[in-house]
């Protein structure tokens, strides 16, 4: 079972994508509301959203050292393909 | 580079039957999964899909994503959270930055037809743009025996634009007659989707929703084998 954090903006699309993630078996989903909270968090793979600002992304990318997956689309049409590659 | 091809046939792509929706995915998409068809370039998702009369797709949510729809047959009320209500049908192009994130639903107005429409899911080249909603009338005419230009990245352009380097063509051709396409921009491929008829492309011969994706070509030969054969061209970039 893998932890997969998802941060965004867009508040409505996080808790849609986390309550996507919660669906499938290998995974489950956890949400931080602020960069800072997500720095510090306990996950394995790392879903970024949209609505992220350059500043907040790139201080992601430079202290997150799990896997970082890009998410487009806002919901179920790529989840899967972009997740699985992550997954046991 | 040297020109290379990649075929999806019309029956290797993923099928799902909702009943009310019957979709065709030539790339990985909801519970269709084929690591080797994930994207052409920055073509992500090219579902070909029948709606029942008066069913459709509710509310939902997309961001970061260049959404074309290219109705087919039928009429698509389309509503979103920027205010736009519409319907678009056959010769209308409708596109979407969803950005930051829209909400949108899509229904077949009529309660006696069915919907048949393209939607096309375009990687865009900057993330997070204010999301925007257009639709244009083309005159189907002016596709007749000759490639139609329905998208660009130029909104002074002709046909819809969108935020990345791709060019989307139409054309509906008679029996015999050939055309020529050269790439607009260096290093991007062109994936073909055969709508109805056959063609030939470069000696490959393409049938009914067939898809041909073309890496390295600066141009290319294109014929109609049958008589109202149509054809939907998609110019992207290879990088993304």
């Amino acid at each position: 079972m893998k932890t997969v954090a998802v941060f965004g903006g867009n508040a409505d699309i996080v808790a849609i994508l986390v309550r996507l993630i919660n669906q499938y078996d290998a995974a489950e989903a956890v949400s931080f509301p602020t960069v800072e909270e997500l720095l510090i968090g306990n996950f394995d793979l790392l879903l970024l959203s949209s609505s992220v600002s350059e500043t907040d992304e790139a201080l992601i990318r430079a202290q997150v050292s799990q896997p970082i997956i890009q998410h487009y689309g806002g919901g179920s049409g790529l989840l899967r393909a972009e997740l699985l590659p992550y997954l046991d | 580079m040297m020109k290379s091809y990649e075929l999806h046939a019309a029956d290797s792509r993923g099928a799902a039957n909702h009943g009310w929706l019957q979709s065709y995915h030539t790339f990985s998409f909801a519970n269709y999964h084929n690591p080797s068809r994930i994207h052409f370039g920055a073509l992500r998702v090219l579902n070909d899909d029948t709606v029942s009369g008066g069913m459709g797709f509710g509310q939902h949510p997309h961001d970061n994503m260049e959404i074309i729809s290219i109705p087919l047959e039928g009429d698509l009320e389309h509503q979103d959270s920027m205010g736009n209500k519409a319907v678009i049908r056959h010769g209308d192009i409708q596109v979407m930055s969803a950005g930051t994130g829209i909400y949108h639903s899509e229904y077949n107005r009529n309660k006696d037809a069915t919907v048949k429409f393209l939607q096309i899911w375009v990687f865009p080249n900057k993330k997070n743009v204010t999301p925007r909603y257009d639709q244009i009338t083309l005159n189907v005419a002016d596709r007749h025996n000759q490639l139609q230009q329905i998208l660009s990245p130029n909104a002074e352009d002709a046909g819809v634009w969108i935020h990345q380097d791709a060019w989307f063509h139409m054309g509906k051709f008679d029996q015999g007659i050939e055309t020529n396409y050269a790439i607009k921009k260096a290093g991007n491929g062109i994936y073909a989707f055969v709508l109805s008829g056959s063609f030939e492309i470069d000696g490959q011969t393409l049938s009914p929703r067939d898809g041909l994706g073309i890496r390295g070509a600066e141009s290319f030969e294109l014929k109609a084998l049958t008589a109202d054969a149509e054809i939907l061209l998609m110019e992207v970039p290879m990088q993304i």
